[in-house]
């Protein structure tokens, strides 16, 4: 078919509409990859810019460097606990206030509310929480007889990381169930009175017809935790600053403290590049399955 | 709507429980705002105060209005700019088939998991050389390429679902790529645009890394900076720690209330899942 | 259509109304300072006339008795200079860690403030390192410094032999807070706790008058304070040869000593102290929960607010075995290579080292002046009597957990290990990790102290 006028006008319309939003993020977020990137590899050295290549000195440090294993370990470990939890728990709430509850709105927003609050506060709420002597927690454990289940929550390295996953569960909670609600109540009702009709009800309609119709739901909850998890530097910073020791030291908080508090920006670039990798590999396979598939 | 149903008593039990573990923390946060420092030594962070006192409220209000204006603004107009790209961006990659979409997609929302601490020197640099350093203009920027990743996925994952057949045939009708992107698509979209807003929203609200960096005094600075701020370095006065979260929550709060509203409204007219 | 082009335009609308209200109530340009009242309110700057009278300061005082300090100071420097038009930006986040960060990327992207709070010693050496910083010995040779300022504080100003920051304070770290009354019930005169073993007895005598837990510590970088105290008890020799780098060997017997001992106190310490901000256990040792706590002498203005009495209520002494020996955790401001304004740099610089400055600035933080001849009026009873200990001191020595004595990875490197020290009260492990800690960064030690 010739190029007419038109078509061409739509052409370039259409390449001046998708142009901004490439040119914003090439340069935002491939420059600086590259600079983090050349930076991990230069001979930077205190505050003296440098970006002269010298080779993979800084990863091979990090490869013996126990500080960053065991932050890569809480890393991973905080991704695997925090996201599933908190779809569970949201997709829960979500259920429950789909029964035609009185007060839904009340409901919603109160369980909103957490994600209202900034990491810096909910931080210090939270720590204050999980004091072992007069945190709330133990209080309450203690009032209500359930003593003997006191603990020494984030003073105790074996399961302070436990205890961050659960308080950053309870903040994104109330986000996730939105997003599920939404999905849930997007489902036509017909769908919904066929499968009622077939003699299906309760958990079983849940399960079998509800749940897999809200697919995108789960997939854009699941995005948007894994970017929270990594953007959690601020609340854990507060609750616990990576201890004790390092028993909740995750990597954008090794990376600050070697770049920004000590000054060793090559080092701490290689300790960001490779947090960029190590989350390309968790996602890039999950998007391709999922594109795949619906490409065919 | 006829839903399948639970055990009323158990519902409303479980649910309650939840609320009071939800809004503990807030509840403690109303309380400490509202006590004089002698209160906040002499009762624990439960109890409500033994003399309550405006005073911490009126005393951040007049530290925080003007970061709260500002980051009203580059919060507003980042999100706007960010779920407009966004929407476009993803509408492209799905309607318009053109070689190599797909690396493109992925190249794009691989900037989603940019981690902040990794991009500050560059961004100051390039913010200084671009003379947007310590402007709102400059927020406003780095927020919506910021955001753009994120967006494009959720439009895209979105406008998947929304059937060829339907573009077709506006294009059948002579529509341009605009004309159909304003006439058909726009109007599908208040779901994901939705969930992108509150994402965005929330995400930019509560930055504080790269406010802190790209502002230096009041003009441009973000109420999250300025929440911050309160906290001093060696003193920690959480009367006004808490005030001052409070009036930071407001407006995001305002915001949830409004656009959650429109998240839940309800159903879609089946022309997209029928 | 209707519902989602709504709430669009009311997007919009809000934008547009918040974005024109910003830009009209933007600062009006007017050469003279504001300065702001003791209470916390952020100061509004006035943009810069287009000649270079200004003057940019970071700082992390930003709250409470530290703001008014610096306003204070501004003050002082207001009234020297009426013309130039001074913003303050406080950047909060503990002892500097995010203000670190700033300072840092501004700095590389070449817009450096023109002066920003440090600490003095290692604090600044990457930016000494870096050549960014201009030497000032013509400030300190004009304005009299060398006369009175002590010399191991002057050195702390020093890199290679010049001047290159002034200090603006004194705090004293090895300072033992304890509750008066708690140690009267119990029959403890404190001026007898000159040594470890007095002080465990005496906290044994608590444990056993129902204190339960007589020593309140806060969370790690506290608990890293606290040792650094007890290993300056391990004498002089000891401490200079640590912060110069020498203890490398993991059997050092003094460090193993200085461990064990701070295993002992651990001990005596609230088990929920990782959970506590350093002030939280302050507050203790005010409602009496704890009877000793060792911290900074910033920890006087909790006392202050909570309107208690030094010597009646409180009290304080130094931490046994440093009798004679005076901590430094000094707050300084340099002279930034090539800054925008120099000569408002250099007058901030000469203000803050002047007698009138610090006797404005320090009798309200808590802090003592860096001068000797400060004039003790105008100082509090804690701050008298800790004047009075600086003239006599034998030993004065640098902070490592605040920022001086020893290079920056060997500080947050500290404070991380004896966090986990904490927990697992593995002597041999923590001696392990700090020396060879202090083995792989030998090439950071640029700086050799002589305190004696």
């Amino acid at each position: 078919m010739p190029l007419s006028w038109k078509a061409l006008k739509d052409k370039i319309l259409t390449v001046l509409l998708f142009l901004p939003a490439l040119v914003l993020v090439g340069y935002f977020v491939y420059f600086s990859i590259g600079w983090n990137i050349v930076v991990s590899l230069s001979d930077w050295k205190g505050l003296v810019p440098s970006y002269h290549i010298v080779g993979f000195s800084q990863y091979l440090k990090l490869a013996s460097d126990p500080v960053f294993l065991t932050s890569l370990k809480n890393n991973l470990i905080l991704m695997a606990l925090f996201v599933p939890g908190s779809l569970v728990l949201g997709l829960i709430l979500a259920i429950f206030l789909d029964q035609k509850v009185r007060f839904e709105g009340g409901f919603r927003t109160i369980y909103l509310l957490p994600f209202t609050l900034s990491f810096v506060i909910t931080g210090y709420l939270w720590r204050w929480m999980y004091n072992p002597t007069i945190g709330v927690i133990n209080t309450i454990l203690d009032k209500t007889g359930l003593g003997f289940l006191k603990s020494g929550w984030i003073t105790d390295p074996n399961i302070a990381l436990y205890c961050v996953v659960l308080a950053l569960i309870w903040q994104f909670a109330g986000y996730t169930m939105l997003i599920f609600l939404a999905g849930i109540r997007s489902i036509p009702e017909s769908h919904i009175m066929a499968a009622q009709v077939d003699g299906a009800s309760g958990l079983y309609l849940y399960r079998r017809i509800i749940i897999p119709q809200i697919k995108f739901s789960f997939f854009t909850a699941f995005v948007i935790l894994m970017v929270f998890a990594l953007k959690a530097f601020d609340f854990i910073y507060i609750l616990t600053s990576g201890g004790p020791g390092y028993a909740t030291e995750i990597l954008p908080l090794t990376m600050y403290k070697e770049s920004f508090a000590m000054t060793h920006f090559a080092y701490g670039s290689a300790i960001a590049s490779l947090l960029f990798f190590l989350v390309m590999m968790i996602v890039v396979p999950y998007l391709l399955r999922t594109y795949w598939r619906s490409e065919k | 709507m006829i839903r399948p149903r639970l055990s009323r008593f158990f519902l409303y039990l479980i649910l309650i429980f939840f609320v009071i573990l939800f809004i503990l923390p807030l509840w403690s946060a109303l309380v400490t705002a509202l006590k004089t420092e002698q209160d906040l030594i002499y009762t624990t962070p439960i109890e409500p105060p033994k003399t309550p006192t405006l005073e911490p409220l009126k005393t951040t209000l007049s530290v925080m209005g003007r970061p709260l204006l500002n980051s009203l603004t580059f919060t507003l107009g980042a999100t706007i700019l960010s779920c407009l790209f966004g929407s476009i961006a993803g509408y492209v990659l799905t309607k318009i088939r053109f070689p190599g979409s797909g690396i493109v997609f992925a190249l794009i929302i691989l900037g989603i998991f940019i981690p902040y601490q990794a991009v500050l020197v560059p961004l100051v640099l390039t913010m200084v050389r671009l003379g947007l350093y310590n402007t709102i203009w400059g927020l406003i920027l780095t927020h919506t390429a910021y955001g753009i990743p994120i967006c494009t996925l959720l439009f895209r994952s979105f406008y998947e679902d929304i059937p060829d057949s339907l573009v077709r045939a506006a294009q059948i009708d002579g529509a341009g790529t605009w004309t159909i992107y304003r006439r058909v698509i726009l109007p599908l979209s208040w779901l994901p645009f939705a969930v992108a807003a509150v994402f965005q929203f929330t995400s930019i609200w509560n930055d504080l890394l790269i406010g802190l960096v790209l502002s230096r005094g009041i003009e441009a600075m973000p109420a999250s900076v300025a929440l911050a701020n309160l906290k001093g370095g060696f003193v920690a006065l959480w009367n006004l720690q808490m005030a001052g979260t409070l009036w930071y929550a407001l407006p995001a709060l305002i915001v949830y209330f409004v656009l959650g509203k429109y998240l839940i409204k309800g159903y879609m007219a089946g022309a997209i899942k029928g | 259509m209707g519902g989602k082009l709504k709430v669009f335009s009311v997007l919009v609308s809000l934008f547009a109304v918040t974005a024109m209200i910003a830009s009209c109530a933007g600062p009006t340009p007017s050469p003279t300072p504001t300065v702001s009242s003791p209470t916390p309110t952020v100061s509004s700057p006035t943009p810069p006339p287009p000649e270079v009278n200004a003057l940019t300061v970071y700082h992390w005082w930003t709250s409470g008795g530290e703001k008014a300090a610096i306003d204070a100071l501004i003050k002082v420097y207001a009234t020297k200079y009426p013309d130039a038009a001074i913003m303050q930006t406080p950047v909060t986040g503990g002892a500097g860690f995010t203000m670190m960060g700033i300072i840092k990327t501004l700095v590389l992207a070449g817009d450096a403030p023109d002066a920003f709070q440090m600490h003095a010693g290692y604090e600044g050496k990457p930016y000494f390192d870096a050549g960014l910083l201009d030497p000032i010995d013509n400030l300190w040779k004009e304005e009299g410094l060398e006369a009175v300022i002590p010399e191991v504080v002057r050195h702390m100003c020093q890199f290679d032999g010049h001047y290159y920051s002034v200090p603006v304070n004194i705090h004293r770290v090895n300072v033992v807070w304890y509750n008066k009354s708690l140690l009267d019930k119990n029959g403890i005169d404190p001026t007898t706790l000159t040594t470890w073993d007095a002080f465990f007895a005496a906290c044994d005598k608590l444990k056993a008058g129902g204190v339960q837990y007589p020593i309140q510590m806060g969370e790690a970088w506290t608990a890293a304070h606290a040792f650094e105290q007890i290993m300056a008890s391990m004498g002089i020799d000891f401490y200079q040869d640590l912060i110069n780098g020498k203890i490398t060997s993991a059997d050092d017997p003094k460090l193993s000593q200085a461990l064990e001992i701070f295993k002992k106190y651990l001990g005596y310490v609230n088990p929920d102290h990782a959970a506590l901000t350093w002030d939280d256990a302050t507050k203790r040792i005010i409602t009496g929960d704890g009877a000793f706590n060792i911290m900074g002498d910033w920890a006087n203005g909790e006392f202050y607010v909570a309107k208690m009495t030094y010597g009646e209520d409180y009290g304080t002494f130094a931490v046994p075995g440093t009798q004679g020996m005076y901590g430094l955790c000094i707050d300084v401001f340099q002279h930034p290579k090539g800054v925008k304004h120099p000569t408002n740099s250099l007058g901030w610089l000469k203000v803050v080292a002047s007698k009138e400055g610090q006797d404005a600035f320090n009798p309200i933080k808590g802090s003592i002046a860096a001068r000797t001849d400060a004039d003790i009026s105008k100082y509090g009873p804690y701050q008298q009597s800790a004047i009075a200990d600086f003239k006599a001191a034998k030993y004065m020595f640098p902070s490592v957990v605040h920022g001086s004595g020893a290079p920056e990875s060997f500080k947050v490197k500290l404070s991380d290990i004896i966090s986990g020290f904490t927990t697992d009260l593995d002597v041999s492990k923590a001696a392990q990790a700090l020396t060879s800690y202090t083995k792989e960064i030998s090439g950071e030690y640029t700086i050799q102290w002589s305190l004696k």
